[in-house]
């Protein structure tokens, strides 16, 4: 019985490839007469030609061109991938080094300065960083206190120009109190030279602190931390991967009901990169289109907005239209 | 590795049969191989891995001529035992079906993607059995050369894989 009905599966297998004889056939044809496992498995002969017909379909329908790829290169996934770790190792090597570095500039630093020159010419460099480090103490504490200043001063006043307004006020306004010390008079004159600055709330917010206080004494100092502001860089929320990478995927139901239209929207992402809220800002009126971009839009990477380098939270915008392809006639038959 | 490939060899001879391949297979062999692990960028992995694989033969031995059934037994090598290896880590999302970003809006019609979820359940064999006959379009003696068996085995393969479409399309329906 088993060993006549592993041959069924060959004859139902050799109709199914359309290969079978009408003595093969007729064969198939008796047994499912007489076994109702292979009937109920594999169906008649019709049924078979039912589901083969549909594999042969997929290849008529199928338009997809492979896109030339040149030798060697790779998919992005893996590229990613083997970033990843190239990155990885890079790590593991630079720590490697700093460690090795250290451990062979500390113990000859402590002991003796001129064995050190002469045994590691190399790393002379290394040994010359440290040194202003140390330099900066000795000469009068004012001037220490000037020195030290200015670098966290030039940071919020960036932080400060740029980056927040609204609900970051007290937050802003606390950081300001600190610059608002001496920068304010030098800020005005590169901000109006320079057009770089996206967002034109930010600069009113810098004005109310400015009248503050202003003492005179370390100007010179300032002025060049400050100068740095204007060259603030804003880069704006950009997916990974390009457009291409938001890939919306509607349901089934769209295609039954033949959707088509322009949906917008926009994505809240934070300064991980990370999506936290997708909105639909104009509907296509089909909500399976509509789910299915913000579905996508939250599926998709994004690298966060940038201001000088300093990841902020940003809003993505786009918007997809759906037409029903002119292949669809063709592909479903039933 | 891949620097082998790009280099260029003395053996212009080599490399002209091989453009030559890649002009003629490319896009049968990566429609193939996308079937069969139902994802186009590894599709295109698996589908240069292929013509690598020609290059070098080729350079060991010239004058071996490289048939179709040779590219598609070594694609489907290639597939069939990254399925087996994915198959380890079936259970995670990273299923065959999933992540098929690449079947474009308007060549997803109902039923081709249906069948696309379909052929994702078949064992990998029978898989391979089913693509080359019904969508490659080898009959069974052939695609027995290519998988190393017999053509009853083929048309086995084929019955059973039929078997499982059958049960997923009545289902989907």
């Amino acid at each position: 019985m088993t060993q006549n009905c592993s041959h069924a599966e060959i004859l139902a297998g050799a109709i199914a490839l359309g290969e079978a004889s009408e003595a093969e056939r007729e064969e198939y044809r008796q047994h499912i007469a007489t076994c109702a496992a292979c009937l109920r498995a594999f169906g008649g002969e019709r049924e078979i030609e039912r589901v083969m017909a549909a594999v042969a379909q997929a290849r008529e329908v199928e338009t997809w061109e492979p896109l030339p790829r040149r030798p060697g290169e790779q998919s992005r996934a893996r590229t990613w991938r083997a970033g990843l770790s190239v990155l990885a190792a890079a790590v593991v090597i630079s720590f490697a080094a700093h460690a090795l570095v250290a451990a062979i500039l500390r113990p000859p630093v402590d002991s003796n300065v001129a064995n050190v020159e002469r045994s590691t010419s190399t790393f002379h460099v290394t040994s010359e960083k440290r040194a202003p480090a140390a330099v900066p103490s000795p000469p009068s504490p004012l001037a220490h206190v000037a020195k030290t200043r200015p670098a966290p001063r030039s940071m919020v006043v960036v932080h400060n120009v740029v980056e927040r307004h609204g609900s970051a006020v007290t937050q802003t306004t606390t950081q300001t109190t600190e610059v608002a010390q001496a920068p304010v008079p030098q800020i005005t004159a590169p901000a109006s030279n320079v057009p770089i600055w996206r967002r034109d709330e930010a600069m009113p917010l810098q004005q109310p602190a400015r009248p503050a206080a202003s003492p005179v004494p370390v100007l010179s100092g300032r002025a060049e931390s400050l100068a740095v502001a204007p060259l603030t860089v804003v880069r704006d929320v950009v997916p990974i991967g390009g457009d291409a990478a938001i890939n919306p995927r509607p349901a089934s139901i769209a295609y039954e009901e033949n959707a088509q239209g322009t949906t917008a929207f926009e994505v809240l992402v934070d300064e991980r990169g990370l999506p936290t809220k997708c909105t639909i800002t104009k509907s296509s009126g089909y909500l399976a289109l509509d789910v299915s971009v913000c579905k996508a839009a939250m599926a998709a990477h994004y690298s966060p907005r940038t201001v000088n380098g300093k990841p902020t939270p940003g809003i993505y915008r786009d918007a997809f239209t759906f037409r029903p392809s002119s292949d669809e006639d063709s592909g479903i038959p039933q | 590795m891949e620097e082998v490939y790009l280099t260029t060899q003395p053996a212009a001879g080599v490399q002209l049969r091989i453009e030559a391949l890649v002009r003629e297979y490319q896009t049968k062999l990566a429609r193939y191989l996308r079937r069969m692990v139902g994802d186009s960028e590894l599709a295109l992995d698996l589908t240069q891995e292929v013509f690598l694989a020609a290059f070098r033969t080729l350079q060991r031995d010239p004058d071996r001529p490289l048939t179709a059934g040779w590219l598609y037994k070594t694609a489907t090598n290639g597939a069939i035992s990254h399925l087996r290896r994915r198959k380890i880590i079936r259970m995670l999302p990273l299923d065959r079906e999933s992540d098929d970003r690449s079947w474009r809006i308007d060549e997803r019609s109902a039923a081709s993607v249906d069948l696309q979820a379909a052929i994702a359940k078949l064992p990998p064999e029978q898989a391979a059995a089913v693509l080359l006959t019904s969508y490659a379009g080898y009959s069974s003696n052939e695609a027995a050369t290519i998988l190393g068996t017999s053509p009853d085995a083929v048309r086995q393969r084929v019955c059973r894989a039929m078997k499982i479409l059958r049960s997923v399309m009545t289902e989907q329906s």
